[in-house]
């Protein structure tokens, strides 16, 4: 009989949704060009209404990030007996880093003199995470389950992933420079991550009787496949002035996985597993104000309704029993955003940018990997002409997550505790016009 | 389609470093780090021996189940005529429950043999919170039992827990004392048979000691010194279960006070007679009824009442500061509690030969103050004996029961040496 581990998705969802910001977002498509307004290849993913420009183009992007996360576990906000000190509680770190590339291309056909059909099609991965804490490997032996820290109990390892093939379509009338867009994604979701795990959600190392009761989850291979929607608007009264609106699709992805199991030293148990990956809607509103003839200042503001997650159930595939409820309380998040763009010559643009971001999950649900608290960033850019049909884009974001600290955390085990966060992002594009 | 595009899109998205850290190799490296202990597991290979004893009544049964999951029930056995083969009929209740008022959670059949063994086969459905999960537990659960005295029975279960996640129970353990007013605690009696090498005894490294509760070693490699002599104690078996007050001057220098707590059982030899066997837990003195114990330990009993009991890497706090110790106790049974003299070392704060050292333990209702006077060597407690009557009498292991929460190791006969 197979049946699935009530812990199984407990992990996705602690460890693996939590891994990046707003949670688990990292686009950066055309780095500081970002945003609803762009008419760039990437506008496939900001806008579609961005497609509707006239010509070919197509675009690479390769982003590079890394993350440095602690959390420091202190015993006595844990309840950690002083025997357990060294294992269960002490500080955790977390250095990943990663690549992530995009590819988009599109063409917009002119129809008559007032209109333009802008059609284009690419791959995102707008949302993903790589988690893995670092290891102690000078935990003591007799507490094999040690080497993997403290934080262990909420999450281990955690690789997530949301690929979305899209494609689009945008269509403008020049007269009144007003543009829409839509674009279907097709998102294939993919999750796998471990976390230490008792049945009685205990950190409890042994059992009474002195055997090992510290125990795993690991689900792999979790999948899922949505379609969602891209929306957007964008007029353009004059050369100087823009703006525009879209709307990202949100979604429920029902993940499903199998789960291997293993408490203490019982045999391994193998279990299919499902839990609810919910991702909000994104609204973003963006304008393009051509201040001067060298400077257009681009603020942004995002919102996003994260209170969609308010809890998660993991339940059994087999008898469709409630295995693990997790209260998540999750807060809807605003960014707000500004760019400044200085045009230097006709060939080079430098870009400047910064926000402030509130972060989507209360301290009484945060967790390790968690890092949703309130953020800021800070990014500097530039774009260059690299010939007639070649254009180069790069920027480098410094992202910091104001420390949380946690003294009433709901988890079981606790998560007391303090956390830090920052992230740094390389982004390269290259812009190709046919 | 979409695994291959899965597959191209995890090739690009290469984490630095990181590409052969998964979620799978991390889950396998802990496998593999504790492989040992899985395959050295203790799987009770049946029960032990056992003779038949009129078992109707109430009982607690405290059991420990594969993957440590604790478990108290409290099982009503009836309808038996105390001659065998006989029917019994099995009602169980939670440990939380009242079985004067609150309805069985399972009701059995069960039949005993000659040899006073049975099997209780049972559908539990245990309360989400009585498990700290988010859901009703279900478990089916075969309880191969074996009658060791009047008043206990022991065995191995096996079974699976079927909701929500199937978990084989091979490998649990369980014992039974008789409750009859419903007042044992988990924690209060042992989780297993007395002759069961489970539970304690798993060594996964050579080179690591093994550890018992509280991560306490259970023996840390550190040779069991001579036993003292005690021949000049006159000694004589007696039930010794209940809770005491221990009182030594390690060495004569450093003074000791610690809550013991005894639970003392028969049972028949292999070759006729009766073998006895204690198991017992230490605490502090002024320790609330619950707290985890500092040790766990058991030892036999000899025909004469003497014991030992070995507490090796014992670690303590005192005034003095930390104390870590190895301390050996050679045992006499007086007419009220024990006696004995120490041998072994104190390694921390300060070194001590213990050799020399005596002991004696009282009778105490933990929570009270201490008995005045409170013997602290055989002469003292035999003196105090011939001088009167019992001081404070009320201290038998029921009444003062300490209530255990799930947290609350039992006496586990892992802990040390019975010697």
């Amino acid at each position: 009989m197979r049946a699935t581990s009530w812990a199984v998705a407990a992990a996705i969802v602690s460890g693996a949704v939590t891994a990046q910001a707003n949670p688990f977002f990292i686009g950066r498509y055309g780095g500081l060009r970002e945003g609803p307004t762009d008419t760039g290849p990437f506008s496939l993913y900001w806008n579609p209404a961005g497609l509707a420009v006239p010509g070919g183009r197509i675009g690479l992007h390769v982003q590079g990030l890394m993350r440095h996360a602690t959390y420091d576990r202190p015993a006595g906000a844990n309840d950690v007996p002083p025997e357990f000190e060294r294992v269960n509680a002490g500080k955790a770190t977390a250095s990943s880093g990663g690549v992530v590339p995009a590819i988009t291309g599109g063409y917009g056909f002119e129809i008559a003199d007032d209109y333009v059909l802008g059609v284009g099609a690419g791959f995102f991965i707008a949302r993903a995470g790589v988690v893995a804490w670092d290891e102690d490997l000078a935990a003591p032996e007799e507490h094999p389950g040690a080497v993997d820290g403290p934080q262990r109990w909420a999450a281990i390892n955690t690789s997530l992933l949301i690929l979305s093939p899209t494609v689009g379509v945008g269509f403008a009338h020049r007269p009144t420079g007003l543009s829409v867009g839509l674009a279907p994604v097709f998102n294939v979701v993919s999750l796998s991550t471990v976390r230490a795990r008792n049945p009685d959600r205990s950190e409890r190392l042994f059992d009474q009787g002195g055997t090992l009761a510290e125990g795993r989850i690991l689900l792999d291979g979790g999948e899922d496949f949505g379609v969602t929607l891209t929306a957007g608007m964008r007029w353009q009264p004059d050369d100087d002035l823009a703006f525009a609106f879209s709307w990202v699709g949100g979604r429920e992805y029902d993940v499903r996985g199998t789960g291997y199991v293993t408490f203490g030293v019982a045999p391994e148990t193998t279990a299919d597993a499902r839990i609810p990956l919910q991702v909000p809607h994104t609204f973003r509103l963006g304008a393009d104000v051509a201040a001067t003839d060298w400077l257009v200042v681009r603020p942004l503001a995002e919102y996003s309704n994260w209170s969609v997650m308010d809890r998660q159930v993991v339940t059994n595939v087999d008898n469709g029993e409630a295995l693990i409820i997790i209260e998540r309380d999750f807060q809807d998040t605003l960014a707000a955003k500004v760019r400044f763009d200085f045009v230097l010559n006709d060939r080079w643009v430098l870009q400047l940018g910064g926000g402030y971001e509130t972060g989507a999950t209360p301290p009484q649900t945060h967790e390790p990997g968690l890092a949703e608290g309130d953020s800021w960033h800070a990014a500097a850019g530039f774009t260059v002409d690299l010939t007639e049909q070649l254009k180069l884009t790069a920027s480098y974001w410094w992202h910091q997550f104001h420390e949380v600290e946690v003294t009433d955390s709901i988890q079981e085990p606790s998560v007391n505790g303090t956390y830090t966060d920052r992230r740094q992002y390389l982004t390269v594009d290259l812009e190709v016009s046919l | 389609m979409r695994r291959a595009l899965l597959l191209l899109m995890a090739l690009l998205v290469a984490t630095t470093g990181c590409s052969d850290d998964t979620p799978r190799s991390d889950y396998d490296d802990f496998r593999e780090r504790t492989r040992e202990r899985r395959e050295n597991a203790c799987i009770p290979t049946g029960p032990p021996e056992s003779r038949y004893s009129d078992v109707n009544g109430r009982w607690f049964v405290y059991a420990l189940l594969a993957t440590g999951i604790e478990l108290g029930l409290r099982v009503e056995l009836s309808g038996g005529n105390g001659t065998p083969p006989e029917e019994l009929a099995a009602r169980f209740w939670l440990d939380r429950h009242d079985p004067d008022t609150d309805p069985p959670i399972a009701e059995v059949v069960t039949q005993v043999d000659e040899q006073g063994q049975f099997v209780l086969e049972a559908d539990l459905t245990l309360p989400a919170d009585l498990l700290g999960g988010d859901t009703d537990v279900e478990a089916s659960v075969v309880m191969d039992v074996a009658t060791i005295a009047d008043d206990a029975w022991c065995g191995s279960a096996t079974g699976n827990v079927t909701v929500p996640i199937v978990i084989d129970l091979a490998g649990s353990t369980f014992y039974a004392t008789r409750d009859p007013d419903d007042r044992l605690q988990k924690g209060d009696v042992p989780f297993k048979c007395p002759s069961d090498d489970c539970g304690g005894t798993t060594e996964p490294d050579a080179e690591a000691p093994p550890v018992g509760d509280g991560g306490l070693p259970l023996d840390g490699g550190t040779p069991r010194p001579p036993s003292p002599d005690l021949s000049d104690v006159p000694s004589v078996r007696r039930d010794l279960t209940g809770h005491y007050l221990f009182h030594a001057r390690l060495a004569g220098a450093v003074a000791l006070r610690l809550w013991l707590s005894i639970l003392y059982a028969e049972a028949p030899a292999p070759n006729g007679g009766v073998t006895a066997f204690l198991e017992g837990s230490l605490r502090r003195e002024a320790d609330a009824p619950g707290t985890p114990p500092l040790i766990n330990f058991t030892a036999d009993v000899g025909p004469d009442g003497t014991f030992e009991i070995w507490l090796p890497g014992l670690s303590l706090e005192s005034p003095l500061g930390q104390v870590n110790a190895d301390i050996l106790l050679t045992s006499a049974t007086l007419e009220r509690g024990f006696c004995g003299r120490a041998n072994g070392a104190v390694r921390t704060p300060i070194m001590l030969d213990l050799a020399g050292t005596e002991f004696a333990v009282t009778p105490w209702t933990p929570g009270t103050e201490a008995p005045d006077p409170l013997p602290r060597s055989c002469a003292e407690a035999i003196a105090l004996i011939e001088a009167g009557p019992d001081p404070d009498a009320g201290a038998p292991l029921p009444d003062a029961a300490p209530t255990s929460d799930a947290g609350a190791p039992p006496p586990d006969a892992g802990a040390a040496d019975g010697g």
